[in-house]
């Protein structure tokens, strides 16, 4: 069941909302939490019914590790608990969905393939295994001796039981496709001990940041992408203009899409009474690469902070430039193939790393450059490096990157018209919003966070809804572009 | 304002608004999807992929007993003409017959179709994508408000304030503008190979099609629309195979019109009757349809003449 699917909209959401409010209202704890986790089943094997199984899996497996090391006192035994955990993590992860790109890269290099069936890709596995994998090390009881570690391994404050895991790791809102959420953070709240607002005010405020995303998704987001499947893989000689327009299309898509999608997960945990992590904040205005990935994919920058770079760094020894480079490009090529199992994803994750590292040694040497250079630099780098995540081999994200280099023809547009399809001003108007928006307006969280309740925010958020609806009514609804990573 | 009333007031407003949108679209009813359509005259109007579809679920079985299953060959053909049949001309430019047939399924989805005109030309095997939209049933839902809807409405005031003429009439034929069509880049690619390309998913719906037809006693009438002789010089050989592929399809009592046979050269022989070698100049499609008229009236005729001597 997609966010932006009527029946999610005109059914699911507001009977689980709803639901949910009456037995706040009238019961106590656990029976609203029965409902969500009974909302999120259903939620998911809408979508994947088989996939239920491994999920089950998942969630029994991780509480059953977590639950023996907490029970271990011995601390070598409790680390090969963790150990454990989180191989068998990252195995079913590789089993998923790596293992037919490593077969095939040997294939490639050394001749016959080995032959291994194809289980698919299971909805939502890359999420709620790096889920389960933060859960793991954040239930580690013993803390390190380092202040690093001792950061990184602040561990619970008490069990969670089998219950409060499920519903935990299987939140609809967030099961999918993130934000990748601590369960420190959640776990308090499934229990409903922390308020930060009433929780009418909250639901509003989540139904109006619902609205927003949902606009940018299927408004904003799917014309962009409409024009960029256009695009990609290449189907002509692109002149200089229209590897541009291609490349920027990709990547307000992914933006706008999974900005999008985040708002979503985080309005309609606020319509649950449930706080999660923001995702997003204006990524495109970013200044640097590094401020880039501190506004873009908020949660998964943190995980890949914490839990991959600051591990590697550590590892390394030493403490120099040289090997915090390192660090960030291992890191960031990690991070780059758990988005999908492809060599142009390790190739984009090599780019950023490359950058990240590069602008590492621009700060230590305490280089300038002009915001408005600094901000053009960093677009600039994003929007030819997305052509690795949109290509579908690396010589061709290097053919097409080659295009966005000025030649000619320089603003020859025939294959643009010719690719895209009519009428082709429903497409361009959207568009423009879109650019408008990303770069001149404060980003939807900004717009949540000042929400009051007035007229005006009501038929704001009413109008969103409609103008959505159209646009869902005029086209077969698009995935978002992270199920599939 | 309280966040209650807020709430409360957002979600009427979705409400009002959906049922606004939704109640007008219906009460005006482009598509001839929730009024009677007696009498009705539905042009087509804004992407004339969803036009015709959604036209054909409901108007077309109800308005006419016979449908063109074209490409832009024969979507100037004004089959109004046709004295005998009353035709709808379900024709798209740049069609394949996987996406005629998600039309003739739809018409076919409520009675009132008894014979089925079926273009026979490569142009419908050439690929088996749908060009802008999927035509299926879920779009039915784009008539109580979409994009393509507010496409419909302003060519509909384009033409009310005198700013453009009616593309289509209303029994689908497309008034094209003198010399209108160059060949595309696919007619292009597909007259300048040796062979002609097939699509075997695009084949493969073809020949189901033609079953289906026959399995619903609809009577079909193949037809194999004249191509200039210039044209055709390079490509006769490929392009008969390609017929007698086709020809083993055609069942009894139904009719194969053959325009490139010997009889009819005038038609193909007279350059001016093309554009491009392919479509039809106006003239050119009014005297296709002239000669369609009476072969149709020729085969209607024997055929009455088979029912009255059995």
């Amino acid at each position: 069941m997609l966010f932006h699917s009527f029946g999610y909209l005109l059914l699911f959401l507001p009977i689980v909302v709803g639901v949910h409010a009456i037995l706040r209202a009238r019961t106590s704890w656990p029976w609203p939490q029965v409902w969500i986790l009974a909302a999120s089943v259903f939620f998911y094997t809408r979508a994947a019914t088989a996939n239920l199984k491994l999920l089950t899996a998942s969630i029994l497996f991780n509480w059953a590790i977590a639950r023996a090391m907490k029970a271990q006192e011995n601390g070598r035994k409790r680390r090969w608990f963790l150990w454990i955990g989180l191989t068998v993590n990252i195995t079913t992860l590789f089993l998923f969905k790596y293992i037919q790109l490593f077969l095939g890269t040997i294939a490639y290099l050394h001749g016959p393939r080995l032959p291994f069936p194809d289980w698919g890709f299971p909805l939502g596995v890359s999420f709620f295994t790096l889920m389960q994998i933060m859960y793991l090390v954040d239930a580690f009881p013993r803390a390190p001796e380092s202040a690093a570690a001792r950061k990184l391994f602040r561990g619970l404050a008490s069990a969670n039981s089998l219950f409060e895991h499920a519903c935990f790791v299987a939140f609809f809102p967030y099961m999918v496709s993130g934000p990748l959420t601590r369960v420190r953070h959640v776990l308090p709240q499934l229990r409903g001990d922390t308020m930060t607002e009433p929780r009418a005010l909250m639901a509003c405020r989540g139904l109006f940041l619902f609205s927003m995303g949902l606009a940018k998704k299927v408004v904003l987001a799917d014309s962009f992408g409409t024009i960029a499947d256009a695009g990609f893989p290449p189907r002509a000689v692109y002149s200089t203009l229209e590897a541009w327009v291609f490349a920027l299309s990709a990547l307000f898509h992914l933006y706008f899409d999974f900005s999008g999608y985040s708002d979503m997960a985080l309005g309609v945990s606020w319509m649950l009474g449930i706080d999660i992590p923001q995702n997003f904040n204006a990524p495109l205005r970013a200044r640097s690469i590094s401020e880039f990935w501190q506004r873009w994919h908020i949660s998964l920058s943190h995980f890949i902070t914490e839990y991959l770079y600051t591990p590697l760094f550590r590892s390394m020894g030493r403490s120099s430039l040289a090997t915090s480079a390192t660090a960030t490009i291992v890191a960031m090529a990690i991070a780059a193939l758990w988005h999908g199992p492809a060599w142009t994803f390790v190739a984009w994750g090599v780019c950023h790393g490359v950058a990240l590292a590069g602008h590492q040694v621009w700060k230590r040497r305490h280089l300038e450059m002009p915001d408005w250079a600094a901000w053009l630099v960093t677009f600039a780098f994003l929007s030819a490096t997305i052509v690795f995540l949109r290509a579908p081999s690396v010589g061709s994200a290097l053919h097409m990157m080659g295009r966005l280099l000025p030649h000619l023809p320089l603003t020859a547009h025939g294959a643009l018209v010719g690719l895209l399809p009519p009428p082709q001003t429903l497409l361009f108007r959207p568009v423009g919003v879109g650019v408008i928006l990303a770069f001149f307006f404060g980003s939807s969280m900004d717009y949540a966070r000042a929400f009051r309740p007035s007229l005006r925010t009501a038929f704001a958020s009413a109008a969103l809804i409609v103008l959505s609806m159209i646009f869902m009514n005029s086209a077969p609804a698009r995935q978002f572009v992270y199920f599939a990573f | 304002m309280t966040p209650r009333l807020w709430l409360i007031t957002a979600i009427a407003a979705v409400l009002i608004a959906v049922l606004a949108v939704g109640g007008v679209n219906i009460a005006i009813d482009p598509y001839g999807l929730y009024r009677s359509n007696s009498g009705r005259q539905l042009r087509v109007a804004g992407d004339e992929r969803v036009a015709k579809y959604l036209l054909s679920l409901r108007y077309v079985p109800q308005r006419f007993n016979s449908v063109l299953i074209g490409a832009s060959i024969s979507a100037n053909w004004d089959v109004t003409k046709i004295d005998r049949l009353r035709i709808y001309n379900e024709s798209l430019n740049g069609a394949t017959i996987i996406e005629e047939r998600a039309l003739i399924e739809a018409a076919l989805s409520r009675p009132g179709i008894s014979i089925v005109l079926l273009l026979v030309h490569p142009a419908l095997t050439y690929s088996s994508e749908f060009r802008t939209v999927d035509m299926q049933p879920a779009l039915k839902r784009s008539a109580l408000g979409s994009l393509s809807l507010w496409e419909v409405y302003k060519d509909w005031i384009r033409i009310r304030l005198g700013g453009a003429e009616p593309v289509f009439d209303y029994a689908g034929t497309e008034r094209y503008a003198e010399g209108r069509h160059e060949m595309n880049a696919n007619m292009k690619r597909m007259w300048n190979t040796k062979d002609f390309e097939i699509d075997p998913v695009a084949w493969q719906a073809y020949i189901d099609v033609v079953g289906e037809l026959r399995h619903r006693k609809i009577q079909i009438v193949f037809i194999v629309p004249p191509t200039s002789a210039q044209l055709l010089s390079s490509k006769r050989t490929a392009l008969e195979r390609y017929l007698e592929q086709l020809r083993a399809a055609v069942g009894a009592g139904d009719a194969w019109i053959d325009f490139l046979s010997p009889p009819r050269s005038a038609l193909w022989t007279d350059e001016a009757n093309f554009s491009d070698g392919v479509h039809f100049t106006p003239e050119g499609a009014r005297a296709v349809v002239n000669q369609l008229n009476a072969a149709i009236n020729d085969w209607l005729e024997r055929r009455q003449l088979i029912v009255d001597s059995q």
